[in-house]
């Protein structure tokens, strides 16, 4: 216990120095780097609201990620779901006649979570219909996604008024209200919270959620159990999609209010990462998330100050992951001498 | 014609390189998903390494040993089992992304893009003017980066070795039957390694062609898939180079196309789509000809 607790430890330890020796490559000291990371992720409310409305699409690309690697498929098109998702938001929320209430961001968001869940439902199609790997044809997806919304907003959805690459603005009736004046703390948070709930239930409280579990652990027994393995695929895929368009949707109603090309930036992977890095569990990748958006608004604010390159902090998220997973191997190696000592 | 023609080679070339690196991790039965990030990292440390010491052999031999070191990596991490194959790959991909984009930030001070006069780039293999002139082979002589002639030599040089030589089999039987491996006295474990380290070599000489051959710059995403491309084609041709040859000038082919296409005037977004539209036909046909295609 002793041992796998120090070996635990140690996997933490290393990346954290690893990390800080990233981070004093910069001209400033360590120090003075830290504290303009923790000043700006963490300090004062309103940086803990932007962390908040940060971690928002990040926590929906997780789930998204992590409903699929639940049952044993891989969406790595979670990217492209993302931006269809966010495109047929910004659609409804510019191009309609004002719609009352709650109807117009209402609309918006079902058809980003409809887009993107056709979308993925189709390449668990495919892959269930064809046998045609996932990983390949969502990534290929992807990039057909991306270039077909940039083409978009490009030509037909450009706004007139702007010469770059991007949609008019969305009524003020699409947007997600805001919580908390001043910040970007929206309606928006309400639907994390709503999703993570969701994919709670699911997963934890149904049959639907454990046939998924179960089909991630071995396809061959899920289909002697007579369970429809396809099925299963094309749903758990949906939902993955519909979560993805729902951040994509995020993204444009609550966040930037118009859609442009690469408007996502790293969003999607980071939200694979996530997925992965929690293991799929719904709560612990919240967490993450929030600790993930808190590092990354840090590292934006650390930029400001120092000459620390904001994309470091990618390179930082990643080696903590690897040496997570490298740590979970070494703690299982280790229990399981002691197991086999006993 | 001539051009359109030019430009697949030199457009195929990073494909074919990196799907005969995937072929040889596919072989060995640990598939590298993470090709395009080993691609992506090469270009970059080539360039680098290029424009610091002025010379376009230490680039060539950074961005090789990059690459190499990141394949051997991977497979080690497959052959000590650190966790699955996919995730690892993914993991490759994504520190590329980041380490590159970091990298472009930390030590040249730019965002998105590096590109100078001062990188050498690769010299062209100087060719006799009337094997220039032959119809066909002469757009493939002429005036081509040092990989591009390479990588012809690459791919009779893998055949050879898969097929030829006791490494090649040792190679096949590791991803079939590592047992059978181990009876006759060679580690599983070793070949596997092997297989990694060549497969990332192969995918760094992609990448070197990419910066230093192709253009002279490096820019975020400047792989653009192709690794991806690359995989897909490794997966449909299983260890038949003189197929994965093909599958390669097809989609240099297409690639050349969507560059002639965006010249004309049509939207760039539509012939962009051309090699991942391509790559997922492909996809389909295979089923159609052969059931199980699962990796």
């Amino acid at each position: 216990m002793n041992a796998s607790a120090t070996r635990k430890l140690a996997w933490i330890l290393l990346p954290v120095a690893l990390a800080a020796g990233l981070l004093s490559t910069g001209q400033t000291s360590l120090t003075e780097a830290a504290s303009a990371l923790l000043k700006s992720g963490f300090a004062g409310p309103d940086a803990l609201a932007a962390t908040v409305a940060r971690a928002g699409p990040l926590i929906l690309a997780g789930l998204a990620a992590a409903v699929s690697f639940r049952s044993g498929v891989m969406n790595l098109g979670v990217e492209g779901q993302v931006y269809l998702g966010a495109m047929a938001a910004a659609w409804v929320g510019f191009s309609h006649p004002p719609f009352p209430g709650w109807l117009h961001a209402g609309l918006a968001t079902l058809l980003a979570m409809l887009v993107g869940a056709t979308a993925a439902a189709a390449i668990g199609w495919i892959h269930e219909r064809f046998r045609i790997d996932e990983v390949i044809t969502s990534i290929m997806f992807n990039y057909l996604a991306v270039l077909f919304t940039a083409y978009l907003a490009t030509y037909p959805l450009k706004d007139p008024d702007r010469w770059s690459g991007t949609t008019p603005l969305v009524l003020p009736t699409a947007q997600y209200r805001p919580l908390w004046l001043g910040t970007d703390l929206t309606a928006g948070l309400v639907l994390v919270i709503l999703a993570i709930g969701v994919v709670l239930w699911l997963f934890y409280r149904t049959r639907l959620g454990f046939a998924w579990g179960l089909c991630g652990l071995n396809r061959s027994v899920t289909a002697w159990a007579g369970l429809p393995t396809g099925a299963l695929i094309t749903s758990s895929m949906a939902l993955s999609g519909a979560l993805a368009g729902l951040g994509g949707a995020l993204l444009v109603l609550g966040l930037h209010h118009r859609f442009w090309a690469g408007l996502a930036g790293s969003v999607p992977w980071d939200g694979i990462l996530l997925a992965l890095l929690a293991d799929n569990r719904p709560l612990l990748l919240a967490g993450l998330g929030l600790g993930l958006a808190a590092f990354l608004n840090g590292m934006t604010g650390a930029e400001a100050v120092t000459q620390i390159p904001s994309s470091m902090g990618q390179v930082i998220v990643v080696l903590f992951l690897i040496s997570a997973l490298l740590g979970r191997r070494q703690t299982r190696q280790a229990l399981g001498q002691e197991a086999e000592a006993a | 014609m001539s051009s359109l023609l030019e430009s697949a080679f030199r457009l195929s070339t990073p494909i074919l390189l990196a799907g005969l690196g995937g072929t040889l991790t596919l072989l060995a039965g640990d598939l590298n998903i993470g090709l395009e990030g080993l691609m992506l990292l090469s270009a970059f440390v080539a360039v680098a390494a290029d424009y610091w010491f002025q010379s376009w052999q230490v680039g060539l031999i950074a961005g090789l040993l990059t690459a190499a070191l990141a394949g051997a990596l991977f497979s080690g991490a497959a052959v000590r089992k650190w966790g699955n194959l996919f995730v690892l790959g993914i993991l490759l991909n994504i520190l590329a992304v980041s380490a590159t984009s970091m990298g472009l930030q930390a030590l040249f001070g730019v965002k998105g893009s590096f590109s100078s006069p001062e990188i050498v780039p690769l010299p062209t293999s100087a060719v006799p003017e009337w094997l220039a002139g032959l119809p066909i082979i002469g757009s493939f002589l002429n005036q081509q980066p040092l990989t591009v002639h390479l990588t012809a030599v690459l791919a009779v040089g893998a055949a050879l070795m898969l097929y030829r030589t006791p490494f090649g089999l040792w190679v096949r039987a590791v991803g079939e039957y590592p047992l059978a491996l181990q009876g006759a006295g060679v580690s599983p474990e070793r070949v596997r390694l092997l297989a990694g380290v060549m497969g990332g070599a192969l995918c760094g000489l992609a990448g070197v062609h990419l910066s230093m051959g192709h253009l002279q710059m490096f820019s975020e995403g400047m792989t653009a898939g192709r690794g991806f491309v690359a995989l897909a084609a490794a997966i449909f041709a299983r260890g038949r180079i003189g197929l994965l040859v093909v599958l390669a000038l097809i989609f240099g082919a297409a690639e050349s196309l969507s560059i002639r296409m965006q010249q004309s005037g049509i939207p760039a977004h539509f012939p962009l789509m051309i090699p991942y539209l391509a790559t997922l036909i492909l996809l389909l046909v295979t089923v159609v000809k052969r059931r199980g295609m699962h990796v």
